[in-house]
């Protein structure tokens, strides 16, 4: 008996020194150690635009304060296979901001390996390499003005593009739409011609929404086979023109666009899992892409 | 495949005949305590003549063929007298055996005895627990946890800070099978993790398998965790419960008729909100509203066994509990109201035929019933102005399932296992009803995934052989699955290899393949008991593993059991939200599209000294093990540290008899932070919008996106806690009764629950403002908690 009184004598006085705690708070600060900035790169090179851009910004913590959109003391050079293609000087007018390459760039898609380098005083250097992707030619695409129903019941157009995936290799694709009106202005005497981005839907359960409005799908599921995206848009047909493209990404490019639309719909949502953006930039952040386009002009 | 099943039934057969057979009879029957009559299991059975021996299975049967001869047996089981028989064995002979516990043999001698030691099984990667063991571990609110012990064994962890979640080697929640009495349970906790579902006092065994899993389990890919409950005593009433801090119960057991039918009776309920209601009444009444507050949970265990005669033997057993989170509060002519509500039903009926000496039957129908429901709503009741809303969410799975289970044992040297099993899963993967009334305009309307059905078949086949030093468990489990149009088929080999060395060492191998066709949706931005489940589909594809691991054992000094595995796993096909993806909003869409499927990788070194006997027991378990996933759609494809990657997991229990009334236990546990993907830095991510002609606009975006680079690469700070507990002893001709003092995370380490940023404000001496920051904040929920309860046996 004569323990018992010392083991709860032992328990109480343990039990009341823990209870003194820095009044009962549960929470803990934690000290995460300082970020060291780094280089940011927005490089997306396509067929259709022999002038290339390449946007260069620093990274910040979260508390630094924002800097400048962009840097302007960037070094920036492209190699293929180790062959310096183009350097890139800053741009001007509306390429304000942004490097511009020296040369015109022949887009050649013979399998060669491009290398983007970018290089800040103070800064990491950072680089990153892509393929071009080969062209691939819309077979079919058509325009149908309230030709389906979306999943709400409403009647909305459809458009259909059919392609053929090359057999054996990854092959990602992103598709978008742009439609093109027209309007006479009587005072001037003028018609002026506008062109606006198309949003396409689809209830695909291959096909992914990518930032931007592009629709993005893989090809592991058809490799090698004639594949047909049905979508539908709300647009109902106003466009005198309508222009689809169907741009072969690389991987890289093809997983940014998806992380990037998921981080966007997810900002602010309590309930969304993490996102982290993909990034193909060695010892930055960023993409560096380069894409081909085949565009179809149809009627709706 | 099909070369591999020839070989195996090639082998069975050469096992089986290969030997010429001698004039050999059988001895078979039961063994129980023979206080309660309740079934001991793997309890031995040892032939001191011949060496031979063998062991009970999960209700009591044993079986040992033995040349005719005069046979020496030695009956025995951990914490019981040995019972010593001696006969001639001339015939087949049915004998039943009544053991002992030792609380019942205070003045006899226990006799050394034949006990079945660590180094002698072939099953590695399995652990034990007694439940009187159990009952010792120091628990939260001195509510003993089944679960929460299991997590205190190498190879195991727990998912956070008092959560019930077992993370079997690499694998996660839904990947292990949890069996009360044979039946599935798809949610094993209260109090959103807290406390699980298992009633210590309604419980007679425990067994983990982590690994090495014999041909008889199939259907998940990290562990089979197996829960016998007490068939209640043949033969008199007995009583036992405790009444704790926030929650009681009580436990009735008697025969109906003495020695053929007995029950077994459980029940348990926390009453926070009883001994909270006034507090919190008055507290609202002074805020002017009015609050209905509802926090409670509760569960039943009920069993009924009935002995036919020696061959055929019938239990009925049943499980129900549930939890309930609502509130209601109305203000002026408003009500709100909001809460949740989730809990599992499940039943079992069981046949046991001992068709002959050496065969032994077992069929079971079982019927399993988890749901969640989440309500939300307001009326507004001003005159002339009336209008209500409301939302429940819910989902759940039903199964309905039978099987067919045999026992074989035709010589002491092999244990042969077969037979088969269907079940059919109803899935509710998550639905959202809204109604709402208001004075423009009425909706009532459903949005989210329809009911999916789906059917399992399992087969299996193996058997435990015996080659003198070398042991051998060798088995195939055949497994399938059909939903809608899709027939998913697996066979999945199994091998245990032991050899016993001189010294009593033995080294263990063992090598699995598993496949789950079910699987839990978990998100891992938040702990609900909101989880998923949904099955394989066309799209989603079934999930494999194969695991190999390696290990040594060896018993010391005939008390302490020392062992050492090293693992290796790989997982096929696991299941994750996307990234982006929420479980509750974008119910619109089908499940299927929020996830995504990888793979998983798990190795690591588990060492675990158990000391069983004695005053002082026991055991200290460390892991050391690395985990990871690859999703081609997550974190950009790169592999990353799963969210319960821990390299380090240490936890040392000890319980000691400091008196005969008097013991004291302690449990201390040390385990690496989780890890968790945190945004700690932004940049700037620009372009030019695209041309319908393909080339770039003259104007550009840029994005601002947050990022920490990679994902789960912050790791929040390591867990350790300390539990200790004193357990005072009285004791009068039929009331046993003990206090317990206990305290949970005796010296508060503030263990990290969540992480949140948050913005800071800062001033100066003056108070003028300095700037604003953002801080990440660990938040702890547990703080230091003492307990008492009083116990009581009857």
């Amino acid at each position: 008996m004569k323990n018992l009184k010392i083991y709860l004598s032992l328990f109480f006085i343990a039990f009341l020194f823990a209870s003194c705690e820095d009044k009962f708070s549960q929470v803990v600060e934690v000290d995460l150690p300082e970020h060291e900035p780094m280089l940011s790169v927005s490089a997306h090179f396509t067929n259709f635009d022999s002038l290339l851009k390449v946007g260069v910004s620093k990274t910040w913590g979260l508390n630094e304060e924002p800097p400048a959109y962009f840097l302007d003391n960037a070094s920036i050079k492209l190699f293929k296979n180790d062959v310096l293609v183009s350097e890139f000087k800053a741009g001007e007018g509306t390429y304000y901001g942004f490097y511009c390459s020296e040369k015109q760039f022949p887009w050649e898609t013979d399998g060669g390996v491009f290398r983007l380098e970018v290089a800040v005083p103070n800064l990491p250097t950072v680089s990153a390499t892509q393929v071009i992707p080969k062209e691939i030619p819309i077979i079919e695409a058509s325009y149908e003005v309230e030709g389906t129903i979306s999943p709400d019941g409403e009647k909305v157009d459809e458009v259909v593009i059919s392609f053929n995936d090359p057999p054996g290799e990854e092959n990602y694709y992103g598709f978008r739409a742009f439609g093109e009106t027209s309007y006479y202005d009587e005072s001037n005497d003028t018609t002026y011609t506008d062109e606006y981005m198309v949003y396409l839907e689809t209830v695909d359960p291959l096909a992914e929404e990518g930032e931007s409005g592009i629709l993005l799908l893989s090809d592991a599921a058809f490799d090698g086979k004639k594949q047909t995206l049905r979508c539908y848009t709300y647009d109902y047909g106003y466009g005198k023109k309508f222009y689809v493209h169907l741009v072969h990404l690389t991987k890289e490019k093809y997983r940014y666009l998806r992380s990037l639309r998921q981080y966007q719909d997810a900002d602010g949502n309590p309930f969304a899992e993490p996102v982290t953006v993909s990034s193909n930039i060695e010892n930055g952040t960023g993409i560096f892409s380069m894409e081909t386009v085949n565009i179809v002009e149809i009627e709706p | 495949m099909k070369h591999l099943s020839r070989l195996f039934f090639l082998l069975l057969f050469a096992c089986f005949f290969g030997k010429t057979q001698a004039q050999k009879h059988t001895i078979s029957g039961y063994i129980e305590d023979a206080a309660t009559g309740e079934k001991l299991i793997s309890a031995n059975v040892y032939d001191a003549r011949s060496g031979a021996g063998a062991v009970s299975n999960t209700y009591g049967f044993f079986s040992l063929t033995l040349p005719s001869d005069s046979v020496h047996l030695e009956i025995s089981y951990i914490g019981y007298g040995t019972q010593v028989f001696d006969l001639l064995l001339n015939k087949d002979v049915s004998l039943n055996f009544k053991l002992e516990a030792f609380v019942e043999l205070a003045t006899v001698e226990v006799k050394a005895s034949k006990q079945a030691r660590i180094e002698e099984e072939t099953q590695m990667s399995r652990v034990e627990i007694p439940i009187e063991q159990i009952k010792k571990v120091p628990a939260l609110f001195g509510e003993v946890d089944v679960l929460k012990t299991l997590q205190l064994l190498p190879g195991v962890q727990s998912g956070g800070e008092g959560q019930n979640g077992l993370y079997v080697r690499g694998g996660s929640p839904d990947q292990n099978l949890v069996l009360l009495d044979g039946v599935p349970v798809y949610n094993v906790s209260h109090v959103l993790g807290i406390f699980s579902v298992f009633n210590a006092d309604a419980i007679k065994n425990v067994t983990l398998t982590k690994g090495g899993f014999p041909a008889r389990y199939g259907g998940r890919l990290s562990s089979v965790l197996e829960i016998n409950m007490k068939e209640g005593n043949t033969q008199a009433l007995h009583g036992e419960g405790s009444i704790g801090l926030i929650s009681s119960k009580l436990t009735l057991e008697a025969p109906i008729i003495k020695n053929k039918t007995s029950f077994i009776i459980s029940g348990r309920r926390t009453y926070v909100d009883w001994l909270t209601k006034p507090i919190i009444n008055q507290a609202a009444k002074e805020e002017g509203v009015d609050l209905k507050l509802k926090m409670y949970f509760y569960d039943l265990n009920a069993k009924i066994n009935h002995k036919f005669n020696d061959r055929h033997r019938l239990y009925l057993s049943a499980y129900m509990g549930k939890d309930i989170f609502y509130n209601e509060v109305e203000e002026d002519r408003s009500t709100f109201e909001g809460g949740i509500d989730w809990g599992n039903i499940i039943s079992a009926a069981r046949w046991n035929w001992q068709i002959s000496p050496k065969l032994f039957s077992n069929t079971t129908l079982t019927y399993s019933n988890y749901k969640i429901d989440i309500v939300a709503g307001f009326k507004d009741k001003s005159p002339g102005f009336e209008e209500s809303f409301s939302a429940k969410y819910f989902s759940g799975i039903e199964d309905l399932g039978g099987k067919m289970d045999f026992d074989f044992i035709p010589s002491p040297n092999h244990y042969v296992r077969f037979g088969g099993a269907a079940t059919h899963h109803t899935y509710k993967p998550g639905a959202l009803a809204l109604k709402a009334e208001y004075e423009e305009e009425n909706f009532d309307t459903l949005l989210g995934s329809q009911n999916a059905q789906s059917v399992e078949y399992a087969l299996y086949l193996e058997d435990d052989i015996s080659m003198g030093a070398l042991k051998a468990n060798i088995g195939l489990h055949a497994s399938a699955f059909a939903v809608d149009d899709e027939f998913y088929t697996s066979l999945q080999p199994r091998v245990g290899l032991r050899y016993l060395f001189d010294n009593d060492l033995s080294l263990k191998a063992s090598f699995s393949t598993m496949t789950q066709f079910i699987n839990l949706l978990t998100s891992e931005a938040l702990s609900l008991p909101t989880d998923l489940w949904v099955p394989s589909t066309e799209r989603v594809k079934p999930q494999q593993s194969w695991q190999v691991a390696l290990g040594a054992a060896r018993t010391f000094w005939d008390e302490y059991e020392i062992s050492i595995e090293g693992y290796y796993k790989q997982m096929k096909n696991v299941l994750s939200f996307k990234e982006g993806a929420s479980f509750l909003f974008g119910l619109e869409n089908d499940w299927q599209e929020k996830i995504t499927q990888g793979d998983g990788e798990a190795y690591g070194l588990e060492f675990f000294v158990q000391k069983k006997k004695g005053r002082t027991t026991g055991w200290i378990g460390y892991t050391l093990s690395w985990n990871w996933r690859q999703f081609d759609d997550i974190n950009g494809g790169e592999r990353y540290p799963f969210r319960y990657d821990r390299r380090h997991d240490l936890s040392v229990v000890v319980s000691h008899d400091l008196t005969k009334r008097l013991s004291a236990s302690a449990a201390w546990v040390y385990g690496t932070g989780n890890a968790v993907t945190l945004e700690i830095f932004n940049s700037y991510q620009a372009g030019y919008y695209y041309l319908s002609d393909g080339k770039k606009a003259d104007y550009y975006y840029v994005n601002e996106v947050g990022t920490n680079g990679k994902k789960n690469a912050f790791r929040m700070t390591s867990y350790h806690r300390l539990d200790a507990s004193l357990e005072y002893k009285t004791k009068r001709t039929k009331w046993e009764s003990a206090w317990v003092l206990g305290v949970y995370n005796a010296y508060w380490h503030k263990n990290p629950y969540y992480i949140v940023a948050e913005d800071k404000y800062e001033y100066d001496d003056q108070g003028n403002f300095l700037g604003k920051k953002t801080v990440f904040k660990e938040i702890s929920i547990l703080p230091i908690i003492p307990s008492i309860a009083y116990k009581f046996k009857f």
